[in-house]
């Protein structure tokens, strides 16, 4: 992982998840958030990464950064509510599989069609 | 009593569980959370990324490398990376990305209400703590909508509208309307990004 003016960003991310498992403080809830948040994470490294080689090479100066990030901003909302999408319609599915089993068994039990 | 938790994510959990075991009771039938897969969208999603690459890599090749080279560039405006040569597609792909939105908004309608509840929380959730850089294109079409989907596409249009602007920009482009190739190696790797994160979602829909 890069250090960048002896930023350590491998601590950074190691940080990061750290303080994001002490707000889940739930280990079931931790395991799905984990990879997300490494995921986001990594991208932000990337993220400055490419902005120091470009400051370094001279081609970013302090605008072009700010822009880039800016633009970073719109694609985080992106990468949160599709990661949203992909639960829900997972969710989705369990939930339907589990309701079509309650709606056979109470019809069957009652002898009624009632759901 | 369980203690709450300081995230409130229990809570809205349990919220959840109660609602779609109501929605159960109530209807006997199937939830939707999330708008169905439009193999349309996601088709047109493809086509708008291939215009926009495009216009990317001419803007690349096209290019100065830093801010001293643009500065020779006079006058700028007879420079192949002049915002007037780029005007045109930037105008062509912000028309495409309306016609995204709608495509979206027309199949947005089919939530079952507890989706529509869910989508509209996680909406609020996401423009809280990042705000769009768009108030005005997020007030005209984001907020006609809880549907996570559509306000991909929101973002995705906001994303072109800055595009353009910024090229236009002379104080951004330091009175030459000309960008730099590392602005438009930074838009290659966001609409990269954004496409592939869009289409993921679309894609889970699909299986």
């Amino acid at each position: 992982m890069a250090t960048i003016r002896d930023v350590d960003f491998g601590q950074v991310v190691k940080d990061a998840l750290e303080a994001a498992k002490a707000e889940v403080n739930d280990p079931n809830t931790w395991k799905s958030l984990k990879d997300i948040i490494k995921n986001i994470s990594d991208g932000l490294v990337a993220d400055v990464k490419f902005i120091a080689k470009k400051k370094a090479s001279g081609e970013f100066n302090e605008d072009d950064a700010r822009v880039f990030l800016e633009d970073q901003k719109m694609l985080a909302r992106i990468r949160i509510r599709s990661v949203a999408i992909i639960n829900l319609q997972i969710a989705e599915r369990i939930w339907n599989a589990v309701a079509e089993v309650f709606r056979k068994a109470i019809n069957t039990a009652l002898g009624w069609t009632l759901l | 009593m369980r203690p709450v938790r300081k995230t409130g994510l229990f809570p809205r959990t349990w919220l959840l569980v109660v609602s779609l075991v109501l929605s159960l009771l109530a209807s006997g039938c199937t939830v939707r959370l999330v708008q169905p897969y439009d193999e349309k969208l996601a088709t047109d999603t493809e086509a708008v990324f291939k215009k926009a690459s495009t216009l990317i890599d001419t803007g690349i090749s096209k290019s100065p490398l830093r801010d001293e080279e643009r500065m020779t560039l006079k006058p700028s405006e007879n420079s192949e990376a002049h915002y007037s040569k780029f005007e045109a597609a930037y105008n062509s792909l912000n028309t495409d990305a309306d016609a995204l939105i709608l495509r979206a908004l027309a199949k947005s309608q089919d939530l079952s209400p507890i989706g529509d509840k869910l989508q509209k929380e996680i909406a609020a959730l996401i423009d809280e703590s990042v705000p769009s850089s768009c108030t005005e294109l997020e007030a005209e079409l984001g907020a006609a909508t809880s549907s996570l989907t559509v306000k991909n596409y929101v973002d995705l249009k906001c994303l072109f509208v800055r595009w353009k602007d910024q090229h236009a920009d002379k104080q951004f482009t330091q009175d030459s309307q000309i960008l730099k190739r590392s602005n438009w190696e930074g838009r290659k790797n966001i609409l990269f990004n954004a496409i592939l994160a869009i289409l993921k979602a679309e894609a889970v829909k699909q299986n």
